[in-house]
């Protein structure tokens, strides 16, 4: 019993040395398909290029590039703001993107100055989104509405939400996700002083 | 035997989770994430601060007031530091008695500006000439029972500095008969200045403060 289970287990051993000997091959091939004996595997170079524009002019039209994250300051009910990402498909094989809200942590914006700390802005900036590769939209949502109702542990500073996915990118070719933050026009002066800061925003990209 | 039977199922499975890895990114399944970090949306505040007072009244010992008596000791104004665009609007109250065949009656009024007003409040910038101008030249306008700062949209730029609001404010001798005096019965007297500010566009007013001046006549 003991010998057959031995046998057994080195018979693992080996297929899966060989299974990870042939993948490294792969990998470290640079060529696009790569010829093991006969046995032809393609490598998919996935890559994409990803920049965050900002439009502050009245007909939003001219975007130009954010350096680093988005950053506002001194907002005030009804403002709104008009981003958008240009994802550029870079690699060999069509992709699909995704992008993803990650971490909310409300804070004084001066600490010297007053706040309601019971208030969150999440409460307060509604959101829009399209894009120019699928019909996915979002309509005046809360980022709270967004965010959903948080699972047992989690917190707003570890919360997420995909605002878009599914964006299909041919090869060599770009689309853009627009996106608004919009200062909710009825927020009430108990959303003074406060800052949103949200962790990271992440896009993610795969094969088609 | 048993040892490197467990060994080797151990290092079989390291392979091909390893081996699975190297398919994905291989095979594009797992591809590098662009990420965009320090995202910061931040709301500006309303930084206000005041001056100027009512004359004290000790209510053991009530101020007695008669027509054309000042009541504010320094002029009410404030002092705008707000990083946002911001607006102010301003109430005044005061007590007003009337002579109804002989019955004479209290209630709390608005101050409007009104010619006939029992009360006078000089705002800053007023020319102060008689009475009926004293509303020429100010920089505020009334409306719905409140005071509006009048330039357009009645909008305090940011960090807009110092402004003087009200000079002055009495109870007019023309307008302010016998029935306020107090033969045989106490009339107390109240005038209060309340301030509202809000962040420009913003439909709710929320509270400054409220300056409050009460004296009891004597009998």
């Amino acid at each position: 019993m003991l010998k057959k289970q031995m046998v057994l287990s080195l018979t693992v051993l080996i297929t899966a040395a060989v299974l990870f000997i042939v993948v490294t091959f792969a990998w470290l091939t640079v060529s696009e398909i790569v010829n093991i004996d006969g046995a032809f595997i393609t490598l998919e170079d996935v890559d994409a290029t990803v920049q965050l524009q900002v439009s502050t002019d009245v007909d939003h039209i001219e975007y130009t590039l954010v350096e680093g994250g988005i950053s506002l300051e001194n907002a005030v009910p009804g403002d709104v703001f008009y981003y958008r990402l240009l994802i550029t498909n870079t690699g060999l094989k069509p992709i699909l993107s995704r992008v993803v809200f990650n971490g909310f942590i409300d804070e004084p914006a001066n600490d010297l100055i007053a706040y309601d700390e019971e208030q969150s802005l999440i409460n307060c900036i509604v959101l829009n989104s399209y894009n120019t590769a699928n019909a996915s939209t979002i309509e005046n949502d809360l980022i709270s509405t967004r965010i959903g109702e948080l699972s047992g542990g989690l917190t707003y500073a570890n919360a997420s939400f995909i605002l878009v996915s599914d964006v299909d990118i041919a090869v060599g070719e770009d689309e853009y996700v627009y996106f608004t933050f919009t200062v909710a026009e009825d927020a009430g002066n108990e959303y003074q002083n406060l800052k949103l800061t949200i962790s990271s925003i992440l896009i993610q990209s795969a094969a088609d | 035997m048993k040892r490197m039977t467990v060994l080797f199922s151990i290092i079989a499975l390291l392979l091909t989770i390893a081996s699975f890895l190297l398919i994905g990114f291989t095979l594009g399944w797992f591809a590098p994430s662009v990420i965009i970090t320090t995202n910061e949306v931040a709301v500006g505040d309303l930084r206000y601060s005041l001056s100027g007072e009512f004359i004290t009244s000790n209510p053991l010992d009530p101020t007695v007031i008669v027509p054309g008596d000042e009541l504010l000791t320094s002029t009410i104004g404030i002092t705008n530091n707000s990083p946002i665009e911001s607006q102010l609007r301003i109430k005044i109250e005061y007590t007003a008695y009337h002579n109804n065949e002989g019955e004479i009656t209290g209630s709390t009024e608005t101050y409007g500006a009104a010619v006939g007003e029992p009360l006078v409040a000089v705002f800053a910038f007023d020319d102060n000439d008689t009475p009926d101008n004293y509303t020429d030249d100010i920089n505020f306008i009334y409306s719905d029972n409140w005071w509006y700062w009048d330039n357009t949209g009645y909008i305090y730029s940011i960090n807009s500095g110092s402004q003087e609001i009200i000079t002055s404010i009495f109870y007019d001798g023309n307008y302010t008969g016998i029935d306020y005096s107090s033969f045989d019965v106490s009339h107390p007297v109240t005038v209060s200045i309340t301030i509202e500010v809000k962040q420009a566009d913003n439909v709710t007013w929320s509270g400054l403060t409220t300056f409050i001046f009460t004296t009891q006549t004597t009998k």
